[in-house]
């Protein structure tokens, strides 16, 4: 089958920087995968998603290519590709009003009027489980919760219906319970609408529950890539399994001897 | 034994877009020496209001605070201010906690100073010694705080906490923030650091993992109040309370297998 998404020995450094951020990245991404990418701050996993939506800054140096081999030309933001970043406050834009902000995507993209899009854009809401979903089209992005932001921010994501889904530590800013409710709507919307999903995370655990397969990046490098399973139970590289000791499950014993002195 | 703190049917309500909102709602606890506290909840549950108001960062509506057998919440003034160093607090972003652009041995040497704590000419010397206990090489102290790394940052924020000869130590989410790693060694540095100089410690988080790891007892918050509180085994193992049920099983787990 075509990939999706593929890259090729793909290196990247940023302006004024002699070291490179990204080094000789290869990977391929298959319709209707779930990858997701791990690694610690300084990775490069969230360079990795940038480059992969085109939002390198100006006077980045790049080799190797990025290639979209099943459209056979370069993607395009909003329709071929949405991004979540993991600040729910910087997803969206604080002076305009819900409702015109995801309905943009869809006007632009899918070639709706406003009144058509602004119904497209109800319909997402409804999807992505706001409350009292016509009101919020009319209210701003602070009168809404963390969690619900970031909700309204995937609708806008989606709502021309892109084939890839990036999402940038969508839920590392959220408590427990939220995180738990995000990542089962981004499960639950990539499964029906058939999306292809590019999960960046740290956390080891959450990229098992979710994702089909897993990349490991180390200092630009990706170290290891292969289906989620096998990651978690035979890590052939040591800085795998280095996040893998390294990680604190619930599971185990705890560090403190029995109660207080 | 006699309880390091205890806390008595604390209420605090605020108003939040035009709505009443009881962000603590007659919420009791006590804290042991060298014992620690998870407070565990949502957002919103009322976690951190009620470490800020045990700081007394903020003022509560009723209620009695008895710390190190003291009524905590009567203090005030120049004696509050010279108690105050023997309830320290971390917080989850240190760089947010520290002026970026201090050193860090000017960061950690303030309490020193302020309180009174050490001779000037001593200072050099006992800001080595505490860099040695948070295990940082004392040449750092002559870097700015926003040179180093995160990691680095937080130990810095823990020397400084630990520069007041606190009793209690307010955790507030301080290893949220830091990669899986380091978080880990953090974690070892503190349970080191309490069993050594007989600290307690409330822990706010919202990472059971990292509270079963090291709290002794914990408190699940909803909505203001406190819910649950038991030893953290038994909260974990047999949880009562909806909500302890519904953070247990909201912690993302290692999927070994597919098909166990």
């Amino acid at each position: 089958m075509t990939a999706l998404l593929k890259l090729e020995g793909y290196t990247l450094t940023y302006p004024r920087q002699t070291e490179p951020a990204l080094i000789d990245i290869s990977l391929e991404l298959a319709a209707g995968e779930k990858l997701a990418v791990i690694g610690e701050s300084g990775s490069g996993k969230s360079t990795l998603a940038r480059a992969v939506a085109c939002l390198n800054p100006r006077g980045t140096c790049e080799s190797g290519t990025i290639s979209w081999p099943s459209l056979g030309r370069s993607a395009q933001a909003g329709s071929d590709f949405g991004m979540v970043f993991q600040d729910p406050g910087s997803n969206l834009n604080p002076v305009l009003r819900i409702g015109e902000q995801v309905a943009e995507a869809a006007r632009e993209h899918l070639d709706l009027s406003w009144k058509e899009a602004e119904a497209v854009a109800l319909d997402l809401l409804k999807k992505v489980q706001i409350p009292q979903p016509e009101a919020a089209l009319r209210a701003y992005p602070h009168q809404f919760s963390g969690g619900q932001r970031q909700r309204i921010a995937i609708a806008a994501a989606i709502a021309a219906r892109p084939r890839l889904l990036i999402a940038d530590e969508a839920t590392s800013a959220l408590d427990t319970l939220v995180q738990a409710e995000i990542v089962r709507l981004i499960e639950t919307l990539v499964t029906t609408e058939k999306m292809t999903l590019m999960f960046i995370t740290h956390d080891i655990a959450l990229a098992s529950q979710l994702a089909d397969r897993i990349a490991v990046m180390h200092r630009g490098r990706l170290v290891e890539i292969g289906p989620a399973e096998e990651i978690v139970a035979n890590p052939r590289d040591p800085y795998t399994r280095h996040l893998l000791d390294t990680h604190i499950d619930l599971d185990d014993a705890p560090r403190i001897s029995g109660g207080a002195a | 034994m006699t309880p390091l703190i205890k806390v008595r049917n604390l209420s605090k309500r605020y108003r939040s877009h035009g709505r009443e909102v009881q962000a603590l709602d007659d919420v009791s606890f006590t804290l042991g020496e060298r014992e620690t506290l998870a407070l565990v909840g949502p957002s919103g549950s009322g976690k951190s209001t009620l470490s800020r108001a045990i700081t007394r960062l903020i003022t509560v509506d009723g209620g009695e605070i008895c710390f190190a057998g003291e009524d905590w919440l009567a203090l005030k003034g120049a004696e509050l201010r010279r108690k105050r160093r023997y309830m320290q607090m971390v917080f989850q972003d240190p760089l947010e906690a520290l002026n970026p652009r201090a050193t860090v041995f000017s960061a950690i040497v303030d309490p020193i100073r302020i309180h009174g704590l050490a001779p000037r000419a001593r200072w050099r010397q006992e800001v080595s010694q505490l860099l040695d206990r948070v295990q940082l090489p004392s040449h750092l102290m002559d870097r700015a705080v926003h040179e180093i790394s995160g990691g680095q940052r937080q130990r810095v924020a823990l020397a400084r906490a630990l520069a007041c000869k606190p009793r209690l130590i307010v955790l507030d989410e301080a290893v949220s923030a830091l990669d899986v790693s380091l978080r880990s060694h953090i974690i070892d540095l503190m349970i080191e650091l309490q069993r050594e100089e007989g600290l307690s410690y409330l822990f706010v988080s919202h990472d059971l993992a990292v509270v079963k790891a090291m709290a002794h007892r914990t408190a699940v918050m909803e909505a203001g109040r406190i819910v649950e509180l038991g030893p953290t085994q038994d909260v974990i193992d047999r949880p009562q309370s909806n909500m302890a049920k519904a953070l247990i099983a909201a912690v993302p787990r290692l999927i070994r297998s597919r098909n166990p």
